[in-house]
């Protein structure tokens, strides 16, 4: 179909070209000039390629390419420089003159402009993230697909089948406390699917609309100075509603080393919308303390994010990004998009979700969570807490509503200094066994326990810090008394 | 417009909002970052125009926007059409 | 194929009609959708390659789609292009050619085009470049079924 097409690279391109080809014998799916350009810019998968076909030529076509890679300027350069010439003197050729002014338009300016730009996003995140993905996703389909569908008519009629078909530890896997349905299934489809599904509906429509990028942009000098580049506030802001669907999401992150600084921020000091729902719910009453909590953990998410930043090794965030013109977005486009994104998200969440259940029985089966708990007193001990709030971190780390119900319960017996230390801890500490599996299927065993190695005793660091440094003011200031 | 001297190619950061000018070379730190550059089509010999400096820099090649951070705006070297200062919005309407 | 925010995959799913599977590409994190396209008696596997901006490999993406390329050598490429941005994209298409790979150019987002006052000259571009090419606005659907009907008649008619 594309018989006799050409690009004209030069005299001295040209002349690497034809030395190269009567080199490269071997069998190729590309044309051998494409393959020779290829070798010529640099592209270490296709010399490796060529090595393993090629045999006692190699060491010829090594020595061609070496003496491009001398070149000034580089060959890379050069070829793309030939290219843009003839695209541009075709394009000249085939287009018509433009009659409008390109670009631009006032509400496309407003996006830019900072001093409108701020308020414009903090618009659009409020409306979008927490009145739509957080007010409808989080609160209203929630109670509606867990609290109506699952409690009244799913888990009823798992432990209805478990108990008529099965014996007690097979029935305890399908409907028991941490049965596949009733936990594994109820996680998946009713509490996170919702949250995301909203987002991801939120999310495509910033897509259409071009805002997207704006977002990025605008964020960019912020997440620099955690070493991240504009393009991260995707999965920072999602995680603010499933840290696990916010770990997947860090795969759109251009480096790995900015991969690993996102799972790391997001595991240690974005709290997901269970969490926030329960630290609402435990530090709403009082101002004071929830702003102590947001103070220190925006500080650990600061601090810890720059520490990360300059200890990683690797060049750091860099950030580009096309921006297209605002859109009036077609509804029938957004709709599929979410389909699909929830299509995905059903195939590659839900099975962790059933695995962290599965998981979950086996260690009640065998006795083992009573054992965990049990080494974990000391250390909550330590924070000033009661030791029965052990139990609580424990199972918060599995079963966020458990943790959160059990402290909920405790909240009577505790001061406002232990609640306040507990929040904080229990926010930096791993949120969840679904995220922590999600971490290892996406940076690998080692930088996930690297990971969990760190957050652990931070968490536990900084909620030993907290308890000791509120006491100290307490006795100065009378905070304890409340 | 043109018969000014025109000052000498600098990077893209030291030029105002407005200004129109040639690529004259990329100071890309490594061959990734070159590369990376030449596929967004900021190539020696390219003309562009500096939208915007601020929330972060923003040019334009053709019907094309472009957001960058400083990092990668640092690495292109301008050469500008007009000394600095003088607007360029009237031409290649 | 193509670069990123050209309305791919609003392509993609037209052809398959949302009948699609991702995953990830094996050994990487870069998702590749793939659907099957059923129409007129003809059934053919779509791939959706991830958005890139050029055949030497930077990103993941790119090593991604060029490895799709190179193993399982398509019996055509579309290459969707911004219409606006067709300077820009071009030098893609000529690396999709110089390749030797078969290619349908598909000029998208004509309407945005259209909007700014831009026209093209369909048979000059083809002849400059050797190959079919087809206008489109694919968030509206305009020029999707022409596409569809040239991707049939390509590869069946081989």
């Amino acid at each position: 179909m594309s018989r006799g097409f050409r690009v004209d690279y030069g005299p001295t391109i040209e002349g690497f070209i034809a030395r190269l080809l009567p080199l490269l014998k071997g069998d190729y799916p590309f044309h051998r000039r494409a393959v020779a350009l290829l070798l010529l810019q640099g592209d270490q998968e296709i010399a490796a390629l060529t090595a393993r076909q090629e045999g006692p030529r190699v060491r010829q076509i090594q020595e061609i390419i070496k003496g491009a890679g001398g070149l000034s300027p580089p060959p890379a350069s050069t070829i793309a420089l030939a290219r843009h010439r003839k695209a541009q003197r075709i394009a000249q050729a085939v287009m018509g003159k433009p009659l409008v002014r390109p670009l631009g338009g006032l509400l496309d300016w407003l996006t830019l402009w900072p001093p409108t730009a701020f308020p414009i996003l903090a618009l659009v995140l409020y409306y979008g993230l927490y009145r739509f993905v957080g007010g409808l996703g989080a609160q209203i389909l929630v109670d509606f697909i867990e609290g109506q569908l699952f409690q009244s008519w799913v888990t009823p009629f798992a432990q209805e089948l478990g108990a008529r078909w099965l014996s007690p530890p097979l029935a305890d896997l399908v409907a028991g406390d941490y049965g596949m349905v009733t936990l594994g299934l109820r996680y998946a489809v009713g509490i996170i699917l919702p949250v995301v599904g909203t987002f991801f509906f939120f999310f495509s429509f910033l897509e259409d609309t071009g805002y997207l990028p704006r977002l990025a942009l605008l964020a960019d000098r912020a997440c620099k100075k955690v070493g991240l580049s504009g393009r991260a506030v995707i999965p920072l802001t999602l995680g603010l509603g499933c840290d696990t669907m916010a770990t997947v999401v860090t795969r759109t992150l251009e480096t790995t080393r900015e991969r690993i600084i996102a799972t790391f921020l997001l595991a240690l000091a974005v709290p997901c919308s269970a969490q926030l729902g329960l630290i609402l719910a435990l530090l709403g009453h009082s101002p004071l303390a929830l702003g102590i909590w947001v103070l220190v953990v925006g500080t650990i998410f600061l601090a810890a994010g720059h520490l990360a930043d300059r200890i990683l090794p690797g060049p750091k965030a860099v950030f580009h990004m096309e921006l297209p013109p605002l859109r009036l977005p077609v509804v029938g486009n957004i709709v599929m998009k979410t389909a699909a994104r929830i299509q995905w998200y059903l195939i590659e969440i839900t099975p962790v979700f059933l695995g962290t259940s599965l998981l979950l029985w086996f260690l009640d089966q065998q006795g083992l969570l009573q054992l965990i708990i049990s080494a974990l007193r000391g250390p909550i001990q330590s924070l000033g807490l009661p030791p029965d709030a052990a139990g609580i971190f424990l199972l918060g780390f599995f079963r966020r509503d458990y943790g959160a119900a059990g402290l909920y319960d405790l909240r009577a017996s505790l001061s406002p200094i232990q609640l306040t230390v507990a929040a904080t801890t229990l926010t930096l500490f791993v949120p969840c066994l679904a995220q922590a599996a999600v971490m290892v299927k996406e940076r690998g065993v080692l930088a996930a326990m690297l990971i969990v190695a760190i957050i652990v005793p931070v968490a536990f660091l900084v909620g030993f810090s907290l308890n000791h440094l509120l006491g100290s003011l307490a006795m100065i200031g009378g905070l304890g008394n409340g | 417009m043109g018969k000014e001297k025109s000052p000498p190619p600098a990077p893209l950061t030291c030029w105002p909002a407005g200004s129109w000018g040639t690529v004259v070379d990329l100071a890309a730190e490594d061959d990734a970052q070159l590369a990376k550059l030449l596929a967004l089509g900021i190539i020696p010999g390219v003309r562009l125009r500096i939208l915007r400096r601020s929330p972060c820099w923003i040019i334009q090649i053709g019907f094309t926007r472009l957001a960058l951070d400083e990092t990668l705006a640092r690495t292109i070297l301008l050469l500008p059409d007009h000394p600095p200062g003088v607007s360029a919005f009237d031409r290649d309407g | 194929m193509g670069s990123p925010n050209v309305g791919k995959s609003v392509i993609f799913n037209y052809l398959t009609g949302g009948r699609v599977q991702v995953a990830n590409y094996p050994g990487t994190t870069v998702e590749v959708a793939r659907g099957k396209m059923i129409w007129a008696g003809v059934s053919l596997e779509i791939v959706d390659t991830p958005g890139i901006y050029s055949l030497l490999p930077i990103t993941a993406e790119e090593q991604v789609t060029r490895r799709l390329l190179w193993t399982e050598k398509p019996a055509l490429t579309v290459h969707v292009v911004d219409a606006k941005n067709l300077e820009r994209m071009l030098p893609l298409s000529f690396q999709i050619l110089e390749a030797g790979l078969p290619m349908l150019l598909t000029l998208n987002m004509m309407d945005e085009a259209r909007r700014l006052g831009l026209s093209f000259n369909v048979s000059a571009l083809e002849r400059a470049l050797g190959v079919e090419v087809i206008l489109a606005a694919s968030i509206r659907g305009e020029g999707l079924p022409e596409l569809r009907e040239r991707v049939i008649k390509y590869v069946a008619g081989l």
